[in-house]
């Protein structure tokens, strides 16, 4: 499904956000990415959506090598990849029907398929009852639900989580996580940068350590251990 | 999906309007003042070719003949000044009428009326008025008759010479023009870095949603194409504005181009009506280019699709 293979990241002058990192990642797989700030782990989030392109190396997606897309095939890759925030990115002057409405709107779609789709995509994140609401109406957990239905609504075959949990409580935390596990479940790739040693340890899936821009650790159901 | 896509642009484009609407205002003022200024100098332009043209129309050369000339040699000047190639036009005036036309001119003139009817003969030759077909075939006219056989029937040869006349308008018409260019040139740079800004601060006043929509994939024309439209909507407005303004400005001076400028037959409002779509239709095109090309630079630096 992704494979890094060889990949450095260099940010001008020489500073090495990634070096020579090779990670394979299968369809379906749940992954938690952790590790120190910065270790790389946001840079390899933006190498996987392209708002970053690797000094060398390669990085393919579906079997497409994404290292050198051109910049007219990025919004292909990204309806493709689904990915949420710790800060949600929600828009404050739309309903949470609208937040989610817009990003079919953006790519295209007919108002009557949007009618159909938002409310299946609310009833899976669990607030088929909010769509009127603004987000500021909104627990940060429910926005953060919010965010996820949005990052769903393409049916994407990879969802990245980047410290989906960082502005929750545990709680809320925690729902978010079981939300992102029954994503999993439903077969959709799903990649988790994370802090968080509760979430982490409560998945018990894939836990991949990165430290200094390098894998130096990759263990199946593992725990958080830097 | 495209058509759908097209017109979700345009509702983004009109929501940025706006939401920056005292922004709007200002840019699309400063587009209105650099289109009235291409208009003024199109105004001018017009009224200038025109008043030359007339005074260009009111050259010619008299040929005065001296009275005991015969109609019959008379007539023989005028088949000779008819084969040059520089002679335009040729009127004759035979004898008798060139009397009328001098009692008639100097009707309320009791003197010469009295001292006209007491001399026996006629004593006013014949003329010719010759029209050429330039300004500068005037002078070789008058030297071919100068070198002719005929010169010894000539009396006098006047020629009403507006040349001077025409150069110094000329000269002022070029001036204003000039001015009028500078005129534009400024308030087109003011215009662009006007349009520039505003993009700018219009892709600033979107940028969350500008930032949703590069996360969820929205193709990028998509996200480029509001901020043109709103751009190309700037302009249309602007247009439309300068249009309401100019007309009721050519209503107010047509009256003054009869009085003044001797443009009797000329109205100013048929020529910007019957000329319509190549005067406004080029404005347009031009700030059009000039809206698309200030914010496609605000785009590349700022939006960075």
């Amino acid at each position: 499904m992704i494979h890094f293979k060889g990949i450095n990241k260099i940010y001008p002058p020489d500073t090495a956000a990634v070096k020579d990192l090779t990670l394979h990642i299968k369809p379906k797989e749940f992954v938690s990415i952790i590790g120190r700030s910065g270790a790389g782990k946001s840079t390899l989030v933006k190498l996987l959506t392209a708002e970053e392109r690797s000094t060398n190396g390669k990085v393919v997606v579906g079997g497409v090598d994404i290292t050198s897309i051109r910049q007219n095939q990025i919004p292909s890759l990204r309806r493709q990849i689904g990915v949420v925030y710790q800060d949600f990115r929600l828009l404050r002057n739309k309903t949470i029907f609208e937040n989610i409405a817009f990003a079919l709107q953006v790519c295209g779609v007919a108002p009557a398929r949007i009618r159909d789709v938002v409310p299946q995509v609310l009833k899976i994140v669990g607030l088929p009852d909010k769509a009127d609401r603004y987000p500021q109406q909104l627990s940060g957990g429910e926005q953060q639900r919010v965010a996820i239905a949005r990052a769903l609504i393409h049916r994407p075959k990879v969802l990245i989580a980047d410290e989906p949990t960082g502005n929750l409580d545990e709680i809320n935390a925690k729902e978010i996580t079981d939300l992102l596990l029954k994503i999993n479940e439903f077969g959709t790739t799903v990649i988790l940068v994370s802090h968080d040693r509760h979430v982490v340890d409560g998945i018990k899936k894939r836990v991949v350590v990165m430290e200094d821009g390098k894998v130096v650790s990759d263990k199946r159901h593992a725990m958080y251990d830097l | 999906m495209l058509f759908v896509s097209i017109i979700r642009a345009f509702m983004f484009a009109g929501q940025s309007f706006w939401r920056n609407f005292w922004l709007s205002v200002v840019t699309i003022t400063i587009i209105t003042l650099t289109l009235l200024s291409v208009n003024s100098l199109v105004i001018l332009n017009v009224i200038g070719d025109r008043s030359i043209n007339i005074l260009k129309d009111r050259i010619d050369v008299s040929v005065y003949f001296k009275p005991e000339v015969t109609e019959a040699q008379a007539r023989e000047v005028r088949t000779f000044l008819s084969s040059l190639a520089q002679v335009n036009q040729l009127e004759y005036i035979s004898q008798q009428d060139a009397l009328e036309q001098f009692k008639q001119a100097h009707i309320n003139d009791s003197d010469i009326i009295t001292s006209l009817a007491e001399l026996d003969e006629n004593p006013l030759g014949a003329t010719l008025r010759v029209t050429a077909n330039e300004l500068g075939d005037y002078p070789e006219i008058l030297s071919i008759l100068d070198g002719s056989q005929y010169n010894e029937f000539i009396l006098e040869k006047n020629f009403n010479n507006h040349q001077e006349f025409i150069a110094r308008i000329n000269k002022l018409s070029g001036n204003i023009q000039l001015l009028g260019l500078v005129a534009i040139i400024l308030f087109m740079f003011i215009a662009t870095l006007i349009v520039f800004n505003t993009i700018r601060v219009a892709i600033y006043t979107q940028r969350d949603a500008v930032r949703v929509m590069r996360l969820v994939g929205a193709p990028n024309w998509l996200i480029r194409s509001p901020f043109l439209i709103e751009s190309f909507l700037y302009g249309l407005i602007a247009l439309g504005i300068t249009i309401a303004i100019i007309y009721p400005l050519l209503r107010t001076i047509q009256p003054h181009l009869s009085t003044f400028l001797l443009l009797v037959d000329f109205n100013i409002i048929d020529h910007f009506n019957s000329n319509f779509l190549i005067i406004f239709g080029t404005q347009l095109l031009g700030i059009i280019l000039l809206a698309g090309f200030s914010s496609s630079i605000a785009l590349r630096r700022y939006l960075k699709v």
